[in-house]
C-alpha cells in the first residue's frame, strides 16, 4: 500500500546554531487524518510548508502517494493549503476565489490574460465546467448564495467554509491545513472541528492538520505527531499519546488540566520512590537515577486502597466544571498543586472546603516513569498487598 | 451638577477654518491673478484691483490670441505624450522591482533596497550633463525620448511601493503560489490592485511633476513641435508675447486647467495613498 505523505529525515535550519526541524521521518497512510501538534516554535508549521513545496528543506525528501516531490514546485504537487488567516484573494468575489484554482491548472497563462485571454480557442467550454465545479463544492459546504460576495462581506465562519471551498474544488489528494479554527470564536471552533471531520470522512483524502490546540489534535486525529523543538517526540493514535506517552513532555502536553509530575528516585535495586514513600509494586531495570513520576487528574483519588502511594494535601481549590470538579490540592511539605479530577456525583454527600485537609492517593498501576532525560521508563508492575507506608 | 459648554467652544472649527481660509487664499492668489489677468484688457492689467469681474471682458482676445501666436494644443499634446510614456514605464519598472524587494528572497536584496534609498538621495540635476552628452553620442536630443529617458527608473516609486507592498499578507500569495500563479502574475494582478491608492498618488506625482518640468526639457529640446507646456510657455514670452500678458496668462491657464481638473477627480484617492502608511 502506497503511503499518503513519506517524510524522509527532513532538516531545515534559518540560521546556522539552531536548526527548526532536525531529521523529521513521518510515515501516513492514505486517506489518514494526521495532526502536526506542539506548541509555538516547535517548527510544525515550517515543517507543513515543506511539504507544500512552499519553502524548500535543507536535506531530506517528501513523497507524496508515492511520488517523489522534494524538488517539485508547489503547485506540481497536487496538493491543497487552507491557510490560518484563510488567504482568500481579496479582490475577487467568492466564485471567483474558489475558481482561480481550476482557471489556473486548466487554462494555459496565455488564456489567463486579461482581454486577450478571452480570443483563446476553447476557453469557454473550460470556463462552463469550472463553474459547474465551483457550484457543486458551494452546495457540498452550503455556501451558494455567498459566491456574489467579496471576502471583506463574509463572517470568520463564511471565510472558513469559502477556504475550504477553494481547497476541495481541484480534489487534491492531499489537504495541508494550518491552525484553520484558531481566528474562529470558541464555540464556532467547536463546530467546524466536527465538520472538518465529516469532511475528511466524505472526501477520503490525507489530511496533514497543523495545530498548538491539544483538543483539536485528540478529538479531530487518527494519529498525532507531538513535536518539540523540531524533532517529533512521538507518533501515534490519541489514546496512545494520552494513555501512554513516550516522553514527559509528551505527557504534559496532552490532556486538560495536565499531568501531575511528582519528583521520583530509583534505587539500585530498581525500586521506585516518590516523595521519600516507595511507590509498592514498580520496579524497572534502569537503576540508580533521578526520575519522574506523572499521574493523569482523573486517576488521583480521594480515598486510599492499601497498595496506594498516599499523600496528605490540603485542598486549596476548588473549581466547578458542571459535571466534575477540579481540585487542586497541595501536598504536606511540597510547594506544588496536585490537580485532581473528580466527578460531581463521587463528592455527593462529602462537601469540600477550600483548606480542608485531604487524603490523595494513586495506584503505581496509573503512574508513568519518566527517567532523567524525560523518556519513559519500562517497569515492571506486580500486586504488593503490603501496605508500605501511610500518610 | 449639569456641565454647560463652554461658550468658546463653538469657535474652536471656525477659528481653525479661517485659518484654513487665509492659508488656501495665499496659495490661490497666483492662479486667481492668472485667470483674472487672462480675461483683462491691456489697459486693466496693471490695475491692482481684486474685483473678479473685469470692466471690460477681454477673454476672447486673448485666449484667441494665445492660441493663434503658439501651437498651445501641440504644446499639451507633447506634454501627455511625455508625461504618460514616462508614467508607464516607470510602473512597468517598478512595480515589479517593489514587489521583488518586498517580497522575494533573495541574495543582495538589502544592499539592493539600500541603493535604492541612497539613490532618493541623488538630485537629477547631478545627472544632467552625463545624460546630456550620453543623449548628444546617440543622436537623441530633440526627441521625446530624450524628455523621457532619465525618469523612466523611478527610485522614489520603488521605495514607496515598497513599503505598500510589504504590508501584503504572505499568506495570500504562498496560497497563489499553490493555486499555480507566476510570480509576474502574482506581482500584477494580485499585488499591485490592492496598492492602488498608492499607486495612484505615485501617478499623481509623477504627471504633476514631469507636465510642470522645465529644466530637463530646456536642456534636450530645442525644437517648438517637441516643447512640452513649460517650455513652450518659455518660447512664448521669448518670442512673441513678451508684454502681452493678457494673451501669456490666458496660455498659462490652458495649460494649468488639466492638471487641476485631473487633481479634482483623483482627489480622494491620492489623500489615501499618501496617508495610508501613517494609518496602518
Amino acid at each position: 500500500m502506497t503511503l499518503g505523505l513519506e517524510l524522509r529525515g527532513l532538516d531545515k535550519s534559518f540560521e546556522p546554531e539552531n536548526p527548526v526541524l532536525r531529521g523529521i521521518d513521518l510515515s501516513i497512510r492514505r486517506g489518514e487524518f494526521v495532526s502536526l501538534v506542539g506548541s509555538s516554535g516547535c517548527g510544525k508549521s515550517t515543517l507543513l510548508r515543506i511539504i507544500a513545496g512552499l519553502e524548500q528543506a535543507d536535506g531530506g525528501r517528501v513523497a507524496i502517494d508515492g511520488r517523489e516531490v522534494t524538488y517539485l514546485e508547489p503547485k506540481a504537487r497536487r496538493i491543497a493549503m487552507v491557510f490560518q488567516s484563510y488567504a482568500l484573494y481579496p479582490h475577487m468575489t467568492v466564485a471567483a476565489n474558489i475558481a482561480t484554482p481550476l482557471i489556473m491548472s486548466r487554462l494555459h497563462f496565455l488564456a489567463r490574460l486579461p482581454l486577450l485571454g478571452a480570443l483563446a480557442p476553447g476557453r469557454r467550454q473550460v470556463r462552463s465546467t469550472i463553474d459547474r465545479a465551483v457550484e457543486e463544492v458551494a452546495d457540498q459546504l452550503e455556501i451558494r448564495p455567498l459566491l456574489g460576495r467579496k471576502p471583506a462581506q463574509l463572517s470568520g465562519g463564511q471565510r472558513q467554509r469559502v477556504a475550504l471551498a477553494r481547497a476541495m474544488v481541484r480534489q487534491p489528494s492531499l489537504f495541508l491545513m494550518d491552525e484553520p479554527l484558531s481566528n474562529l470564536d470558541a464555540k464556532l471552533r467547536v463546530h467546524m472541528r466536527g465538520e472538518l471531520t465529516d469532511l475528511h470522512r466524505r472526501v477520503g483524502a490525507t489530511f496533514v492538520y497543523v495545530t498548538h490546540d491539544q483538543v483539536e489534535a485528540m478529538t479531530m486525529s487518527d494519529r498525532i505527531a507531538l513535536m518539540e523543538r523540531g524533532a517529533i517526540l512521538q507518533f501515534g493514535t490519541p489514546s496512545e499519546l494520552y494513555s501512554a506517552p513516550a516522553n514527559l513532555r509528551v505527557a504534559q502536553f496532552i490532556g486538560t488540566p495536565s499531568i501531575n509530575c511528582f519528583p521520583a528516585e530509583i534505587d539500585s535495586a530498581g525500586t521506585v520512590s516518590c516523595l521519600g514513600r516507595p511507590v509498592s509494586g514498580m520496579v524497572t531495570s534502569e537503576t540508580r537515577q533521578r526520575a519522574s513520576l506523572a499521574v493523569r487528574p482523573e486517576s488521583i483519588r480521594l480515598s486510599a486502597r492499601s497498595e496506594d502511594v498516599v499523600f496528605g494535601a490540603t485542598l486549596r481549590r476548588i473549581e466547578h466544571h458542571g459535571s466534575e470538579y477540579i481540585l487542586f490540592a497541595e501536598p504536606q511539605g511540597r510547594d506544588q498543586l496536585v490537580r485532581i479530577r473528580v466527578s460531581g456525583a463521587a463528592l455527593e454527600g462529602q462537601p469540600l472546603a477550600e483548606g480542608q485537609a485531604l487524603t490523595i492517593a494513586f495506584s503505581a498501576a496509573d503512574a508513568h516513569l519518566f527517567g532523567s532525560d524525560d523518556r519513559r521508563m519500562d517497569v515492571s508492575l506486580f500486586d504488593a498487598p503490603v501496605r508500605l507506608q501511610s500518610a | 451638577m449639569r456641565k454647560f459648554p463652554s461658550p468658546l467652544a463653538g469657535l474652536t472649527p471656525l477659528l481653525s477654518h479661517l485659518v484654513l481660509l487665509i492659508g488656501a487664499a495665499f496659495i490661490l492668489l497666483p492662479f486667481f491673478w492668472m485667470v483674472l489677468t487672462s480675461i483683462r484688457s491691456p489697459s486693466e492689467i496693471f490695475s491692482v484691483s481684486f474685483w473678479p469681474i473685469p470692466r471690460e471682458f477681454y477673454g476672447w482676445e486673448n485666449y484667441g490670441e494665445a492660441f493663434g501666436m503658439v501651437p498651445l494644443l501641440r504644446f499639451m499634446l507633447n506634454g501627455v505624450i511625455v508625461c504618460l510614456g514616462i508614467l508607464v514605464v516607470q510602473l512597468l519598472v517598478a512595480v515589479p522591482a517593489a514587489y521583488a524587494l518586498a517580497k522575494l528572497p533573495f541574495a543582495g536584496r538589502r544592499l539592493l533596497f539600500a541603493l535604492v534609498v541612497g539613490a532618493l538621495c541623488v538630485p537629477m540635476q547631478v545627472l544632467a550633463l552625463p545624460l546630456f552628452m550620453g543623449l548628444a553620442e546617440f543622436n537623441l536630443l530633440n526627441t521625446y525620448f530624450a524628455m523621457m529617458l532619465p525618469f523612466f527608473l523611478s527610485v522614489f516609486a520603488i521605495f514607496l511601493f515598497r513599503q505598500t507592498f510589504k504590508s501584503y499578507p504572505d499568506e495570500i500569495i504562498q496560497a497563489a503560489r499553490l493555486d499555480g500563479f507566476t510570480e509576474l502574475e502574482i506581482c500584477w494582478r494580485l499585488v499591485a490592485p490592492s496598492a492602488l491608492p498608492a499607486i495612484s498618488a505615485f501617478a499623481v506625482f509623477s504627471l504633476v511633476a514631469h507636465w510642470n518640468d522645465l529644466y530637463w526639457p530646456m536642456i534636450v529640446v530645442s525644437d517648438t513641435k517637441l516643447a512640452p507646456p513649460p517650455l513652450g510657455m518659455l518660447f512664448f514670452t521669448n518670442a512673441e508675447a513678451g508684454s502681452n500678458y493678457g494673451a501669456l496668462m490666458a496660455g498659462a491657464t490652458v495649460l494649468t486647467a488639466p492638471l487641476v481638473v485631473a487633481f479634482l477627480f483623483a482627489r480622494r484617492q491620492f489623500i489615501q495613498g499618501i496617508t495610508m502608511t501613517g494609518v496602518k
